[in-house]
């Protein structure tokens, strides 16, 4: 008895010491069990004021696809798409340019597009970020270079024909001719991935760089907007440009 | 004197409460009447990460999380959740900005004004924060009424340079209980167009944190201290994580992190460099859930206890 109440005293002198006491929940764990449905009044009021313009502006539809676009491959319908954007307007918009690439990271597409109506939002969703389009020229030798990056991540791109084999890279053409280390070509992409970013570090430092004021998000609403004024729908496709094989 | 765990609650419940029996039966909410009625403190940690202004809920219509989230529904649960507890700390661990269309046409106003009215206290700087560059934080400012903490970044040659509201670290008043609050940020290159953080310094966020966490345990003497993280859960590759972090640091009791969008059914538990145990939590994004951990303190300031409750928003 006599030790059980010492024994009691050390535990509540413990509980009170200067050490840190500190118990794990496990059998507690109650995440989940409230679901929350009530709104704050205020919150609507003040959401409500910037509701109207943000709702007007992005809930116009802008075209139609014949089937959802997806990044679910390697080679996505929804990258090959947003490469076929950015070839339309970089044609607006680098006149004078030949175009030999376009790329596009992975990372930066963050949702798929629905089958049927497109409108302003989904393209928002699909491109939040405020990057605009560029255009660099780089050498083949650092294309070749930049390739590993493509084929790890699994970017998006046009005019690259690529066969990667137990994750090694085994082809690599370009407009159906082989990479030339001595001549340069031209790529188009974000500001954002000429600079360098998500490890784009082979479009760092190129031969050149134009920028354009056009948005990424607005190249691909524009894109969206020709084919409707020309009756077109948006058709997914993959043509076999990324080919992966084990 | 050496470090003491109670194996399990029960074994707390039982020292802390002497009766066992009558509390076995009880329900959390229960529970915690109980020993807010022995005179135990509890702090309420409210928390959200990676909002990427997520303003409404998602559509009827999303794949994954139709209906769910909004700033309205989880502004009426805060309203709730502070008017039933005293002490209520309301924090988010960054990426407030980018993400829907209100961040596109306002920036960051809306985000900011409601965080206001809901009255979160503190917040630290994700790398989306910057998607507009610290100009816009700027601009945005005056629409927040809470503070930016981070004490990784030097912004001396930014718009953001000697910017009052932000501060490396805070320690806030909870009834008796001083809470330390301090912040950390991920490496912005590769992450933020170069244009936007033109000036901004990164430094290692382990000896930064270490310096104001001894500052906050040992100088303002705080009795639990949190570490409002951008640095991301976990990674395949050695760049530093928030599990990484917790490794290396002392005298943080709990990490708040964001950045890798990680749902974190209850906070993940390492031991830090004196071998103590250290948090992670994370809520995803997108305002999905509210964090919610509740800390029981001891009358002498002493953490005993802990119920983790996330809630689905």
């Amino acid at each position: 008895m006599k030790a059980r109440i010492i024994s009691l005293f050390f535990t509540a002198l413990l509980l009170f010491s200067c050490s840190k006491t500190y118990v794990k929940q496990k059998e507690d764990f109650t995440h989940n069990s409230l679901k929350q449905n009530s709104e704050s009044e205020n919150a609507k009021i003040t959401i409500a004021e910037y509701k109207v313009k943000v709702d007007s502006a992005t809930q116009k539809v802008i075209a139609i696809t014949t089937n959802e676009l997806l990044k679910d491959k390697e080679e996505s319908t929804l990258g090959n798409f947003v490469c076929d954007a950015l070839n339309y307007s970089a044609q607006q918009e680098f006149k004078n340019t030949p175009i030999d690439i376009v790329l596009i990271n992975r990372g930066g597409l963050r949702v798929n597009l629905p089958k049927g109506e497109i409108r302003v939002i989904n393209i928002f969703e699909l491109m939040p970020f405020e990057n605009d389009l560029a255009l660099v020229k780089i050498s083949g030798e650092k294309l070749l270079e930049g390739l590993q990056t493509l084929v790890e991540k699994k970017h998006s791109f046009l005019g690259l024909q690529l066969k990667v084999e137990n994750n090694k890279l085994i082809e690599a053409k370009i407009n159906n001719e082989v990479i030339d280390k001595t001549k340069n070509y031209t790529v188009v992409t974000s500001d954002y991935l000429a600079y360098g970013g998500d490890n784009f570090i082979f479009l760092k430092d190129p031969i050149e760089l134009q920028k354009s004021n056009l948005r990424i998000r607005d190249a691909i609403i524009n894109y969206c907007s020709y084919l409707t004024e020309n009756k077109k729908q948006i058709i997914p496709y993959t043509d076999g440009r990324f080919q992966f094989s084990k | 004197m050496a470090d003491f765990n109670f194996q399990n609650r029960r074994d707390f419940l039982k020292y802390t409460l002497g009766s066992a029996a009558a509390v076995y039966g009880l329900n959390s909410h229960a529970q915690s009447e109980l020993l807010l009625e022995k005179g135990l403190t509890k702090l309420t940690i409210l928390y959200t990460n990676d909002q990427h202004s997520r303003i409404e809920p998602f559509p009827e219509n999303d794949t994954k999380y139709p209906g769910e989230a909004g700033f309205a529904k989880r502004a009426s649960l805060i309203e709730k959740i502070k008017s039933e507890n005293k002490n209520v700390l309301l924090l988010d661990a960054g990426d407030i900005f980018q993400g829907t269309p209100y961040f596109n046409y306002y920036h960051g106003e809306i985000e900011y004004k409601l965080m206001s009215l809901m009255g979160y206290d503190a917040v630290t700087f994700g790398n989306h924060d910057f998607d507009l560059g610290c100009e816009n934080i700027v601009k945005q400012m005056p629409h927040a009424s809470f503070d930016f903490i981070n004490c990784n970044y030097r912004f001396d040659d930014t718009p953001l340079s000697k910017n009052k509201k932000i501060t490396p670290y805070k320690t806030y008043k909870k009834g008796h209980l001083k809470i330390g609050v301090l912040g950390i940020g991920i490496d912005l290159e590769n992450l933020v167009d170069i244009k936007y953080t033109k000036g901004i310094i990164y430094n290692d966020p382990i000896s930064c944190a270490n310096k104001i966490a001894d500052v906050l345990k040992n100088d303002e003497k705080c009795d639990y201290i949190i570490c409002l993280s951008h640095l991301g859960f976990k990674y395949d590759t050695n760049k530093i994580s928030d599990v990484t972090f917790a490794e290396k640091t002392k005298n943080i009791n709990l990490i708040i992190g964001g950045h890798t969008h990680t749902f974190l059914d209850k906070p993940h538990s390492i031991l830090n460099s004196e071998n103590k145990e250290v948090q992670i939590t994370q809520v995803g994004w997108a305002g999905i859930w509210l964090g919610q951990i509740e800390v029981f303190f001891s009358s002498y300031n002493k953490k005993s206890l802990q119920n983790n409750k996330n809630i689905k928003i």
